[in-house]
């Protein structure tokens, strides 16, 4: 089930009201159950696929701790990596590895098939897969104590507002937090409930309805033209944002409400000024597992400049990989590894030219600029992401440099944007911006008790956001707009 | 928008909701106004749809109250940040 289903509306009211009344000793077992149930709602064999890295990580970080071979621990932790990312290799890349293959023999007149048919992707792995990763590394570098008691790993494994689409939880972080007593607490659900009403306004009304815009572009590229691809590309950005930062507000509410703080996930990451910035941004959590566990051990930036630029490639590519297995997905990391590359060398040059020029690097103006720049280079990146295949991107690409000879009345109207369509999509980006500000991503408490955020998000304001993402969602259900999370398909 | 130029009376309610979204955020209104915030939203989608106006309708009115209101909010919060 996805949290903007209806059965997830009768789910969690249930396993809230349940955790509460249940002792604490009681609740790690509520909140596995549910968690399983969750999971197995996708689909219920694949459920073993997650038990079955839960229980390999687990022995193996159990046998590291409790023995002082460094040859035994080297092979549990070789072990722990193997099965872990084996499973999810071969579920995520093997048909696409494969193909590939196929398509390098039939250069060569070789005709031969090796896919799979019927090999689905688990919802999810990619995520809680690099979850048991940080937990068993951490373990052997012993930056974290071993978790004897299998129920407390099992779910913070599998801890379900987070296991199909993240944040990728790290053990210091979840661990005690699943372990420890929460009693309820009007402040946490009230900023939790707040949380949950903005990602389901950023998911419903922001990402879902601009979906629409998005799909007539890149769904059909042959009829695409060069502003239609601007705009759409624009849209997707946006889309992709609220998409996914909507569905971590409502996994982050849902923990909230429970007592249990999630690590943030995005921070405006189009505010940002480098594409260096735009990454410490956007999928805080994933961006930090790279470089915690690929960057530093390549050996970061405490290196020669090839090995530290070689290290930034590396860790994009691998990112592009581990979001698709296609190869724009690996253009795609590879495009913001280059960027970065390409930033960090023209550094120097660009502070001298802004020194001669006298142009105050410090400025509102020049902060606007950079922003709009770096989301530029961003948005030309997602072209990469979204196109639904490699002679799509092709198509895409050439046409946002040749397909200009179609009237930008008519190309807008070709993408079915009406005056209304336009109008709403407009207000809908200004209300998540406003939403993004004023929702604050962690509750301060004012001196007389209150909270910031209560002076301006209103019981009120509350109820025309409620109103606004039912009005959207029956929208949807008349409509084909988008209703999936586009984050679990990785 | 569309349906405002074809029924022009339908523009109080946007007007009305923009007011009532930027007073409370300059003022702390009685309780009571919330209340008549619910049904002048309540009025101004049974209006749409007795006009023969669709979902789509609705959905522009209602993200044009919230916009007005949040962004009002934002307003004030920022002057007060910045105080």
């Amino acid at each position: 089930m996805t949290f903007n289903s209806f059965e997830f509306l009768i789910f969690y009211p249930i396993v809230l009201i349940s955790y509460f009344l249940l002792p604490h000793k009681l609740r790690w077992v509520l909140l596995l159950a549910a968690s399983y149930v969750f999971y197995m709602w996708f689909s219920a064999p694949l459920f073993f696929l997650i038990l079955f890295t839960t229980v390999v990580s687990w022995i193996c970080s159990m046998v590291i701790e409790r023995t002082d071979s460094l040859a035994k621990k080297r092979l549990c932790i070789v072990l722990t990596l193997v099965t872990s990312l084996g499973v999810l290799v071969f579920f995520k890349y093997y048909n696409f590895l494969a193909g590939s293959v196929m398509s390098l023999g039939a250069l060569f007149g070789a005709e031969f098939d090796l896919t799979i048919s019927g090999l689905i992707l688990p919802v999810g792995i990619s995520f809680y897969t690099f979850q048991t990763l940080s937990y068993a590394i951490d373990v052997y570098r012993g930056d974290v104590k071993t978790e004897h008691h299998f129920g407390y790993y099992a779910l913070f494994v599998s801890f379900f507002p987070q296991l199909v689409a993240g944040p990728i939880e790290r053990p210091d972080n979840l661990l005690p937090q699943l372990r420890q007593e929460h009693k309820w607490n009007e402040a946490d659900a009230y900023a939790g409930a707040k949380r949950m009403l903005a990602g389901f306004f950023k998911k419903i009304v922001v990402a879902d309805l601009l979906a629409t815009y998005v799909n007539s572009i890149y769904n059909s590229p042959e009829t695409a033209t060069g502003i239609g691809v601007i705009i759409a590309s624009c849209m997707f950005a946006v889309q992709i944002y609220c998409d996914f930062s909507g569905y971590t507000d409502i996994a982050i509410g849902c923990a909230r409400i429970m007592g249990i703080h999630l690590m943030q996930n995005f921070n405006r990451p189009y505010s940002a000024r480098t594409i260096k910035e735009f990454w410490a941004r956007w999928h805080i959590s994933l961006s930090s597992w790279f470089r915690d566990y690929l960057y530093f051990p390549l050996g970061g930036s405490r290196c020669s400049s090839f090995k530290r630029w070689r290290n930034v490639m590396i860790v994009f590519l691998v990112s592009g990989l581990w979001h698709g297995a296609a190869w724009n997905f690996v253009i795609w990391g590879f495009l913001h590894g280059l960027y970065q590359i390409i930033g960090g060398l023209t550094l120097p040059l660009r502070e001298r030219i802004c020194e001669k020029l006298h142009i105050n690097r410090k400025s509102l103006i020049y902060s606007v600029w950079q922003q709009v720049f770096t989301f530029v280079l961003v948005t030309f990146a997602w072209i990469f992401f979204r196109a639904n295949s490699t002679a799509d991107l092709i198509h895409l690409i050439k046409t946002l440099f040749v397909g200009w000879n179609v009237p930008i009345g008519e190309a807008v109207n070709a993408m079915g944007l009406t005056l209304n369509g336009a109008i709403t999509s407009i207000l809908a980006i200004l209300c998540m911006v406003l939403i993004d500000r004023l929702v604050p991503h962690e509750e301060k408490p004012l001196e007389n008790g209150a909270f910031l955020s209560d002076r301006v998000v209103t019981h009120g304001r509350g109820g025309v956001l409620v109103w606004t993402v039912i009005a959207a969602w029956l929208l949807l259900l008349t409509g084909d707009g988008a209703s999936s999370f586009i984050y679990f398909q990785f | 928008m569309t349906l405002i130029v074809s029924h022009p009376w339908l523009a109080a309610f946007y007007i009305a909701a923009a007011v009532i979204g930027i007073l409370t955020s300059i003022v702390k209104l009685p309780r009571i106004l919330g209340l008549f915030e619910l049904a002048l939203h309540a009025a101004a989608i049974i209006s749409i749809f007795y006009v023969k106006g669709e979902i789509e309708d609705v959905l522009l009115f209602l993200i044009f109250s919230a916009a007005v209101s949040l962004l009002s909010a934002y307003i004030k919060h920022a002057r007060e940040e910045k105080k």
